[in-house]
């Protein structure tokens, strides 16, 4: 026999409803009323059925799943004669659930309020421990929403912060961090670096063993985004020992328009010049002093014996070269002029009367003044000016000569050679003279107008402006001049007394004739000089003739051959004094031998002029022991304001290089010329000093001008550069086979030195990516791009951060920290 | 009309497809500068969501939403490519933080009940269906009832047609208890019987002392012995059928609360 306990059908079983929230508390008493409770889990059953009026009888309703009409039937009045006991509802399964999932949901959103409003909200919400360096920095370090309370979170995330200000938790990686105005452009580097490194990708890029790569990098992110947030790349909160720096290969040739598989498979070879990006500062060449000077006899004793006794490895493994004492001094002269022996250099001609053509003048009727002028006055090496007096000229306050400059230059005509065939020609290039004539004697007599001081600050302000800035410093003029600094208030006036000198001595009725035409400039043409006969004693006085070649020759010293000078100061105006005292300690004391050299080639050494004054004795010994010493001095054969440079790292040619290549990119373009004229003649290769023979000068265009950087030093250990490739010397050294130096910088077999500091010079074989590779792979010494290449390439200045600890987690959010520097 | 074994293998099969390009997608997007984190969490926000709009879209069934059965199946197999997407949105490693780490933990007990729900869903349903008459669960108490007041008759009928009180005897010292409520609940569960229920080894010992009227009554007795017994086992394996939902759900909605929580802290900490 079957035992069914389920009977299904209308009439034999209730309908379930288990969807319910409440079921009838007799079920499982297995008489559970029709009815069942209400939705507020109420009993409504008082009867097994409500009956029916029919007519005038009423009639059982009682389902048949309950039986059916019960025999009895309803009561008179209608009502069910079957009482139902009530019951006390039970909640259905799916209620019990939902008042579960209910609890829950309250539960969870207690804690959450509980956790977040707590004094446990920082630890409870950081998502991991910060690397080391940054152990002991709370969230307000670094998340501008740690600033507000938890509620205003909610509005941060509806309305984000623009990309465009930064002024976001990116902004707070930079106040430590500072890389520089475009620290989120790609490399953090200037939109037009990264113009110039962006190339437009082709189909054939998709194409070969990458395509996947390239697809998956371009194909998938599109162009780049113009700029990035610092967590692009480095994510924090992965613990002490996480690599903030890392970034996968793959990751780097998301932008790179070349992809390849590896460094070994793909990378392009290195360029033709590589590892030298430029030609060195100083101009060096390794090959000849390899192959033939260290093995002169000469100086095979003061030959490096390895590469490192010139080169050193800074911090990052940068290899740099030594000091110019301590490596190309054993050898090279300027050693010897610093400690002693001396060496008398040519000296340059700083201020001249020029030579002029005073017959011409004559006979145009121009009036340059009643005194003569000096008829021995010559046209130098340099020229008929001197590029100091066209510099200084062009920058003082004496009458515009610029244009007269150019008139007498579009007549192929100069101030000693006047003479037109066109009458007009003659007259005008005549009164072009005549103005530049009077800017000088002005300029002059403009120097020596009120007392010391005046006169000494009307100087400092012709040099200032000369130089381009406002104001001098004592150390500046006194660098300007090439004057110990031991000695700063008579070392400033020195040059003044010289200038004063030169005009009392060659240009005696100065101050009248300057007022005289200044009163009337048209004197210059007006006054009665055309009634003058040109050979008329009281303009040309001849008497003081010298002959201009033994001049020259004078100056015709050796080819001296200065090298390598790294222990100059690279700052224009840096204090420099310890290195000028040691010059000057060495080089004050007058050299005898030099002078009865100097005798004994026939050439007499002009006596120093003095100024006779009351007040000035001791400057005039200065001057005395300066020129003795070879610094300025006067010159009669020549009209001529001089100054000898002495030892390695004169500071007056040095520093009136630098001035001569800033100002190549002055605004005006007057000044611009004079100062590459200065500059030019500076740095020629038989100039006093030789400067230019080993300091190579770096032009670097900017719009319409160009600027010029002399390279007094060689490459300097800067940590906070960060160029795109990077090299670290240190793990190389020690890698098994290589041998030294040479098993990587091979010399190469010829090279064309030259002179030329703008011109490149390579003396080593260039180093190809095959000898990488040798070692450079995925299972030796690892081949990932951050190993050779620096992401941000912008200067990195890391600033010791301000950490804020909280005294309590309270007062941490509320801003009341504490701050230690 | 697919067959079962069809419609498996064919869902199966995209659920791997899907996991295979999830997968795919991710090594691609690590390679650009886009933040895959973000990526990967925006897509599992919204298929979690989507896993729970199916306990949501119970509460609508008058709606033309789709069957229950494809829902389920929806749910099945997106959980399945979560998992792995909430893989891909940790990195595959355990996260540091104590919110990520609850958040993780919370996601493993709910992935981790709806896969012990899947699971018996497929096995209980199956040994359910091989018991003797299955009741709707709503009505086990009343049919525990129904056998325990009928055994009470049978025990009564015994004493007034064999003047002895052997059956009845066995009915008040083993079968009353017996009927008072569910049995045997963890040997249903895990299936551990073999064999027929003890008592009604017991009431077939007793049968040698009885009359052959009482030995009918006695028959009945055990019929409805062995309907108790696969009421108890009905009860059992729905009681956990039930049971498992008083977890998966609240779960759901816990994740789903701390899964807010955390995206408003990812995206407000972003911060630019």
């Amino acid at each position: 026999m079957t035992y069914r306990l389920q009977q299904y059908g209308f009439a034999d079983s209730a309908y379930e409803r288990p969807s319910q929230k409440w079921r009838c508390g007799w079920s499982d008493d297995d008489r559970a009323c029709a009815l069942g409770p209400d939705r507020r889990g109420r009993c409504r059953a008082e009867h097994e059925c409500q009956p029916l009026r029919d007519g005038d009888r009423w009639r059982c309703t009682r389902p048949a799943s309950g039986g059916g009409p019960c025999e009895d039937g309803p009561l008179p009045d209608g009502t069910c004669c079957r009482v139902v006991p009530p019951c006390q509802p039970i909640r259905s399964t799916r209620a019990l659930r939902g008042a579960v999932v209910k609890t829950t949901i309250a539960f969870v959103f207690g804690s959450m309020l509980l956790l977040l409003g707590g004094p446990w909200r920082d630890g409870f919400i950081s998502p991991g421990p910060l690397i080391s360096a940054h152990a002991g920095q709370d969230c307000r370090s670094c998340h501008q929403a740690s600033d507000v309370e938890a509620g205003a979170w909610l509005r941060t995330v509806l309305r984000p912060p623009s990309d465009a200000d930064h002024s976001g938790d990116s902004g707070r990686c930079l106040d430590c961090h500072r890389l520089g105005e475009f620290a989120h452009h790609p490399h953090s580097a200037a939109p037009a670096t990264i113009a110039q490194w962006r190339e437009p990708s082709t189909v054939l890029d998709l194409v070969g063993d990458s395509a996947l790569l390239a697809i998956s990098a371009r194909g998938l992110s599109g162009s780049p985004p113009l700029q990035h947030q610092c967590a692009t790349c480095h994510r924090e909160h992965q613990g002490p020992k996480q690599d903030l720096a890392f970034m996968s290969n793959r990751r780097c040739q998301a932008c790179h328009a070349e992809t390849f598989k590896s460094f070994q498979s793909g990378h392009p070879e290195f360029s033709s010049t590589y590892p030298s990006a430029r030609r060195t500062r100083i101009i060096f060449n390794h090959v000849t002093h390899l192959r033939e000077y260290f093995k002169d006899p000469k100086f095979v004793s003061s030959a490096p014996i390895s590469c490192n006794d010139c080169h050193q490895q800074d911090l990052s493994g940068s290899m740099l070269t030594s000091r110019f004492e301590t490596s190309c001094g054993s050898c090279h002269q300027h050693t010897r002029q610093i400690q002693g022996e001396g060496l008398l250099e040519p000296a340059v001609a700083f201020f001249r009367l020029p030579a002029l053509d005073v017959d011409a003048l004559i006979a145009q009727g121009i009036w340059i003044g009643d005194r003569p002028w000096p008829a021995n006055a010559n046209i130098g090496d340099e020229g008929n000016f001197t590029p100091f007096m066209k510099l200084l000229l062009t920058a003082s306050k004496a009458p515009d000569i610029a244009g007269d400059l150019d008139l007498l230059e579009s007549m192929s005509a100069s101030l000693d050679n006047l003479a037109r065939d066109n009458p007009d020609e003659a007259q005008a290039a005549a009164a072009a003279a005549g103005q530049i004539i009077w800017a000088i004697k002005v300029l002059l007599n403009d120097l020596r107008q009120g007392d010391d001081r005046e006169i000494q600050s009307k100087l400092e302000n012709l040099f200032a402006d000369a130089v381009g800035r406002d104001v001098l410093s004592d150390n500046e003029f006194a660098a300007l001049t090439g004057v110990p600094l031991d000695t700063p208030s008579a070392a400033h006036q020195l040059l003044l007394v010289n200038f004063l000198a030169m005009s009392e001595q060659w240009l005696p009725e100065l101050e009248q004739e300057v007022v005289s035409y200044l009163e009337n400039p048209n004197l210059l043409t007006e006054h009665l000089a055309a009634t003058v006969e040109p050979d008329d004693e009281a303009l040309v006085d001849r008497s003081q003739d010298v002959a201009p070649e033994t001049v020259k020759d004078l100056f015709e010293e050796e080819d001296n051959l200065f090298e390598d000078d790294e222990g100059m100061d690279e700052d224009l105006f840096a204090d420099d004094q310890d290195e000028d005292d040691d010059l000057f300690a060495d080089d004050a004391e007058p050299d005898d031998d030099l002078f009865s050299e100097d005798e004994g080639e026939g050439v007499q050494e002009p006596e120093p002029i003095l100024v006779q004054t009351d007040s000035n004795d001791a400057l005039n010994e200065l001057r005395e022991d300066l020129k003795n010493a070879g610094r300025w001095h006067l010159e009669e054969f020549d009209f001529s304001l001089r100054y000898r440079p002495v030892g390695h790292a004169d500071a007056f040619l040095r520093n009136w290089i630098d001035v001569a290549a800033r100002q190549t990119a002055s605004l005006t373009s007057s000044t611009q010329q004079a100062a590459e004229q200065l500059l030019s003649h500076l740095i020629r290769s038989e100039a006093p000093g030789r400067c230019g023979r080993c300091h190579s000068i770096d032009a670097a265009p900017s719009g319409d001008r160009v600027d010029r950087k002399v390279n007094w030093l060689a490459r300097q250990s800067d940590l906070t550069l960060r160029p795109v490739i990077r090299f670290n010397h240190q793990p190389h050294l020690r890698a098994t086979g290589i041998v030294d130096c040479r098993s990587c910088h091979a010399p190469a077999d010829a090279v064309d030195a030259g002179r030329d500091p703008h011109a490149a010079l390579q003396d080593f074989q260039s180093i190809n990516k095959a000898l990488c590779v040798q070692c450079h792979q995925p299972r030796r010494a690892g081949d990932s791009c951050l190993m050779c290449h620096q992401y941000h390439v912008a200067p990195m200045h890391a600033v010791t951060p301000s950490w804020t600890v909280p005294t309590n987690p309270q007062s941490s959010r509320n801003g009341a920290g504490e701050s230690i520097k | 009309m697919r067959t079962l074994a069809q419609r498996r293998g064919l869902n199966v099969t995209m659920a791997i497809g899907l996991s295979i390009i999830l997968l795919a997608v991710w090594w691609s997007l690590s390679a650009t500068l886009i933040d895959t984190a973000l990526v990967s969490g925006t897509a599992l926000t919204a298929l979690v969501i989507l896993l729970a709009a199916y306990n949501v879209r119970k509460k609508f069934s008058f709606l033309p939403l789709g069957s229950s059965a494809v829902w389920l199946q929806i749910h099945i197999y997106v959980g399945l490519l979560v998992v792995i997407l909430f893989g891909v949105h940790i990195r595959f490693v355990m996260p540091r933080g104590a919110l990520e780490l609850l958040l993780a933990a919370i996601f493993a007990f709910t992935t981790l009940s709806g896969v012990f729900g899947l699971l018996i869903s497929r096995l209980f349903a199956r040994r359910l269906a091989q018991s003797v008459e299955e009741v709707i669960y709503e009505r086990i108490g009343g049919y525990r009832r129904r056998l325990s007041e009928e055994m009470r008759e049978l025990a009564v009928q015994s004493v007034h047609e064999g003047e002895a009180t052997t059956i009845s005897d066995f009915y008040a010292a083993r079968l009353m208890p017996y009927l008072d409520r569910p049995r045997s609940f963890w040997t249903h569960v895990f299936g551990l019987r073999r064999g027929s229920h003890p008592l009604v080894h017991e009431a077939l010992d007793i049968a040698r002392y009885l009359k052959g009227s009482e030995k009918a009554l006695l028959d009945q007795i055990i019929i409805r012995v062995r309907v108790k017994d696969d009421l108890d086992f009905q009860y059992a394996l729905q009681t956990i059928l039930k049971l498992w939902l008083f977890v998966h759900i609240p779960l759901t909605y816990g994740l789903l609360l701390i899964m807010l929580v955390h995206i408003v802290l990812v995206l407000a900490f972003a911060g630019g």
